[in-house]
C-alpha cells in the first residue's frame, strides 16, 4: 500500500536535485529500556539520518524500525539498539523519512483518511458493500459452502444435534406402535418419492416445550413430536407436515443457515467491533434479525415443495393447509406471529398461499 | 540534586490527556471497515493494530503518548491459529459431544495459562517512553481466582461476590509491572461491598418502572377489544418482552455503573513502586458511575439508532471520559523505570480471548 513512491507527497524536499537542507526534527529521546526523556534532534546529511541526543551527534545505525504513521499519534525511531527517539512533528518527520529512502508505513492509509472527499468516497464504497455482502454475497456463499459439505458430514451434524436436542428438551415418544408404523410408512413413500437416500429417517420424540411441531436435522432425521402426530392425525396433513420437512432437508436448509449465521456473526462483528460492549449487547439480535427474512423464505421454498412432493405421493396437496390450520386452532389467535421479527411467516398467511395460489 | 529532592516531597499530579478526535477516529474506523470488507476480513488484524494505536498514541501522561506495539502480521497469525483452535473444538463438540467432555476438562486447566499468556502478551506490547509493561501472573493463582472460587462464591449466593471482585483486582493489580516496577493494590473491603450494593439497589429501582410498564401493558391490553380474549401465550409474551426489558436495563446501566465504581476503587488503591526514594506513585480516578452509566447507555442508542454510524464518536466520547478522569501523582520524576528486556509471546493466547470475549479486566 506504501510502496508507491514516497517522493509524491513530499515533492518539494524530497527530489535529490533540491539543495536546501530539511529542516532537524526535535523530539525526545530515551535510551534502550529506560523512561529517562533526553531533548533530541534528528536531522539527515546525504542517505543518514543523524541523531543529536544531548550534545552527542551521531548518525543512525542502519537496523532501525519506525512507527506506522496514524493521524496526530507521535512518530518513533526505533533504533536497532533498542533506543527511542519520539516526536510529534509527523510533518518534518516524514520528510526526513523521504529524503532518505526509508518507507514510511501506514502514509497511504492516512493519506486515504485526511482527504474529505476520500472520506465520502469510502463512507458510500463502505455503504454498497455492507448492503451487497448482506443482500447478496453472503447468502450465495453459504448456499455454495453448503453444497460443498459432503453428506456424510451433515449427517453427522444432524445426529449431534438430535443427541443435544434429546439432552435439552425432547423426552422418549409415548405414541402407540401402530401409529408410529403407518407414519413410518407414510414418511418412506414420500421420502422415495422425492429420491432421498434411504438413511434419511424418521424419528418419534415428544416435543415437551417444543409442542406441535417437526424438525429436519441436518441431513436427517426429521423428528415428528407426539404432540403433532396427535394433534393431525388424517394423513394428508401428515403428509404435508413431513413433506415440508422434506423440503428443508433436500434443500439443505439448516446447513446453509448455520453457515450463514456464522458469516452474519463475523460482519456485524467486524462492522461494530470490540471496542465496547455495544456488539455483545446487539450482536445475538441484530443477527436473529438479519437471518429472519432468509429462514422466512427457506419455509415458503419448503410449503412450495410440499404440495408439489404430496401431489406426486397421491396425497391431497392441500394436506399441508390442514395441518396449519389445526395448529392455529390448538395454539389460540395469539400465536399467528407473522412478524418481520419471526423466523417463520404467519400460520394465516401459509395457509393462503397453499388455499390460493393464484392471490 | 537538591532541587530533585525538594520538588519531589511534594507529589506531582500528572492529569491523564486524551488529544484523540471524534473526525479522526471515525476516518481511521472508514477506511479500516472498508480494508477489511476488501479483504474478506483479513485486514481486521491491522485493524485492531491501528485502532489501538490510535488509542494509546492519544492518551498522554505527562506529555508522553502509549504505544501498542506490535503489528498486524502479529495479530493476524495470532488470530490464524485462534480460530483454528476454536473452530476444531466447536466441530469436536458438534460431532462427538463425548469426547468434549475430557476435552472440556483440558480446557478449563488450560484456560489460566491462556489468560496469563494473553494479559501478558497485552502488557508486553504496552510501552510508555520506551518502558514496557508486564504481567507475571501465576497459573495456580488465576486458576483460584478466576475459576475455583466461583464455585463457592456462588454457593453463597453471591454474598461472597464483592470479596472476590477485590482478590482478583488485588491479584491482578499486583501482578502488573511496569518495567522492573511492581503495582500494588491497597483497597477496603467495604468499598467493594459499597459499589456492589448500591449497583443492586439501582438496578432494583429502574426494574420498578419496567415491571410497572409490563403489567400495566398487560392489563391495557385485557381491557382493549382487540385482544378480547388474551390467550395465555399473548399474557406470556407480554412478560418476555419485560424482562428483556429488565435485562437490557441491567446490562446497558448496571454493568457500567458498577465498572466505574470498580475503576476507582482499584485506581484509588494502586500504587506504583521501583522508586529510588522507596515513596510510591499513586493514582486516583474522578469518574463519576452515574455520568459513566449515562454515556454508556446513550452510546448504544446513539449507535443503533445511526446503524452503527455513530460508533467512532461513541466509542472516542467512552474513552475520552474515562481517560480524563485519571491522574497519576508521581512520588518523584518518572526517568527512573528501567525496563526488562524479555520477549512479548503469547499472542495466540491473547487473540483466544479476544474472539472468545474473555474479559479479565482491573
Amino acid at each position: 500500500m506504501s510502496s508507491a513512491p514516497k517522493s509524491w507527497i513530499w515533492k518539494g524536499s524530497a527530489l535529490p536535485s533540491d539543495p536546501a537542507p530539511l529542516p532537524p526534527v526535535s523530539g525526545t529521546f530515551h535510551a534502550a529500556g529506560t523512561s529517562r526523556t533526553i531533548p533530541a534532534e534528528l536531522t539527515v546529511a546525504g542517505q543518514t539520518l543523524i541523531l543529536t541526543v544531548g550534545d552527542e551527534t551521531r548518525p543512525v545505525p542502519p537496523g532501525y524500525r519506525v512507527n506506522e504513521r496514524i493521524a496526530g499519534v507521535a512518530r518513533a525511531l526505533l533504533l536497532a539498539d533498542g533506543g527511542r527517539f519520539v516526536t510529534a512533528d509527523d510533518t518534518g518527520f516524514s520528510a526526513l523519512l523521504a529524503a532518505v529512502g526509508h518507507r514510511n508505513r501506514g502514509s497511504g492509509i492516512t493519506w486515504l483518511e485526511r482527504r474529505g472527499w476520500a472520506t465520502l468516497a469510502v463512507l458510500t464504497a463502505v455503504t454498497v458493500l455492507l448492503m451487497l455482502s448482506l443482500r447478496l454475497a453472503i447468502p450465495a456463499l453459504s448456499q455454495w459452502v453448503a453444497r460443498q459439505v459432503p453428506p456424510a458430514l451433515e449427517r453427522q451434524i444432524g445426529s449431534g444435534s438430535l443427541t443435544t436436542l434429546d439432552e435439552v428438551m425432547f423426552s422418549p415418544s409415548e405414541l402407540p406402535e401402530p401409529d408410529r408404523q403407518r407414519i413410518t410408512a407414510l414418511f418412506r413413500h414420500l421420502r422415495d418419492t422425492a429420491g432421498l437416500p434411504p438413511d434419511v429417517s424418521l424419528e418419534f420424540r415428544r416435543g415437551n416445550r417444543l409442542g406441535a411441531n417437526a424438525v429436519a436435522l441436518p441431513g436427517g432425521p426429521v423428528v415428528l413430536t407426539d404432540e403433532l402426530a396427535t394433534l393431525i392425525p388424517q394423513d394428508d396433513a401428515l403428509a404435508g407436515v413431513l413433506a415440508h420437512e422434506l423440503g428443508h432437508l433436500q434443500a439443505r436448509h439448516s446447513l446453509q443457515q448455520m453457515i450463514r449465521s456464522t458469516l452474519w456473526l463475523a460482519t456485524v462483528t467486524l462492522y461494530i467491533g470490540d471496542d465496547t460492549g455495544v456488539s455483545d449487547l446487539l450482536g445475538g439480535s441484530a443477527m436473529a434479525l438479519i437471518d429472519s427474512g432468509y429462514s422466512r423464505n427457506d419455509e415458503r421454498d419448503a410449503d412450495t415443495y410440499a404440495l408439489t412432493l404430496t401431489a406426486r405421493a397421491g396425497f391431497r396437496p392441500d394436506g399441508l393447509a390442514t395441518a396449519f390450520e389445526a395448529l392455529k386452532a390448538d395454539c389460540g389467535p395469539g400465536c399467528d406471529s407473522g412478524s418481520l421479527l419471526s423466523s417463520h411467516p404467519g400460520l394465516s398467511e401459509r395457509i393462503d398461499r397453499i388455499r390460493r395460489p393464484d392471490r | 540534586m537538591t532541587d530533585t529532592v525538594t520538588a519531589a516531597a511534594q507529589p506531582l499530579a500528572h492529569p491523564l490527556r486524551f488529544t484523540g478526535s471524534t473526525q479522526g477516529y471515525f476516518r481511521l474506523w472508514l477506511v479500516n471497515l472498508l480494508l477489511s470488507i476488501v479483504t474478506l476480513g483479513v485486514w481486521s488484524a491491522w485493524a485492531k493494530v491501528r485502532t489501538k494505536k490510535y488509542f494509546y498514541g492519544h492518551t498522554l501522561l505527562a506529555g508522553s503518548g502509549f504505544d501498542y506495539d506490535t503489528t498486524g502480521w502479529v495479530i493476524l497469525k495470532g488470530r490464524i491459529v485462534a480460530v483454528v483452535v476454536i473452530g476444531l473444538w466447536s466441530v469436536l463438540t458438534t460431532f462427538a459431544p463425548l469426547a468434549a467432555i475430557p476435552m472440556g476438562i483440558a480446557l478449563f486447566f488450560g484456560l489460566p495459562w491462556i489468560i496469563n499468556r494473553g494479559l501478558r502478551f497485552n502488557a508486553r506490547i504496552t510501552v510508555w517512553r520506551n518502558v514496557r509493561f508486564d504481567f507475571q501472573g501465576s497459573y495456580g493463582r488465576t486458576l483460584l481466582y478466576f475459576f475455583v472460587l466461583t464455585i463457592p462464591v456462588y454457593l453463597t449466593g453471591l454474598l461472597g461476590l464483592p470479596w472476590l471482585q477485590r482478590a482478583r483486582s488485588r491479584y491482578l493489580t499486583d501482578a502488573y509491572r511496569f518495567g522492573t516496577a511492581p503495582f500494588r493494590l491497597e483497597a477496603d473491603l467495604g468499598g467493594f461491598y459499597a459499589a456492589y450494593l448500591k449497583t443492586l439497589l439501582a438496578a432494583l429501582l429502574m426494574l420498578i418502572p419496567a415491571v410497572a410498564a409490563g403489567v400495566g401493558l398487560t392489563f391495557a391490553l385485557q381491557d382493549s377489544a382487540l385482544f378480547d380474549d388474551l390467550s395465555s401465550d399473548a399474557a406470556a409474551g407480554i412478560t418476555i418482552v419485560a424482562v428483556y426489558a429488565g435485562i437490557f436495563i441491567v446490562s446497558a446501566v448496571a454493568v457500567p455503573y458498577l465498572r466505574a465504581q470498580l475503576l476507582v476503587l482499584t485506581l484509588g488503591g494502586t500504587r506504583l513502586g521501583g522508586t529510588s526514594s522507596g515513596r510510591q506513585h499513586r493514582f486516583s480516578c474522578t469518574l463519576s458511575p452515574q455520568r459513566y452509566a449515562w454515556i454508556c447507555l446513550s452510546n448504544v442508542a446513539a449507535v443503533v439508532v445511526s446503524l452503527g454510524l455513530l460508533m467512532p464518536w461513541a466509542t472516542v466520547r467512552l474513552h475520552r471520559y474515562t481517560v480524563e478522569a485519571v491522574t497519576a501523582h508521581a512520588a518523584e520524576d518518572l526517568d527512573g523505570f528501567v525496563d526488562t528486556q524479555d520477549k512479548a509471546g503469547g499472542v495466540i493466547s491473547a487473540e483466544i480471548m479476544d474472539l472468545e470475549g474473555i474479559s479479565v479486566a482491573l
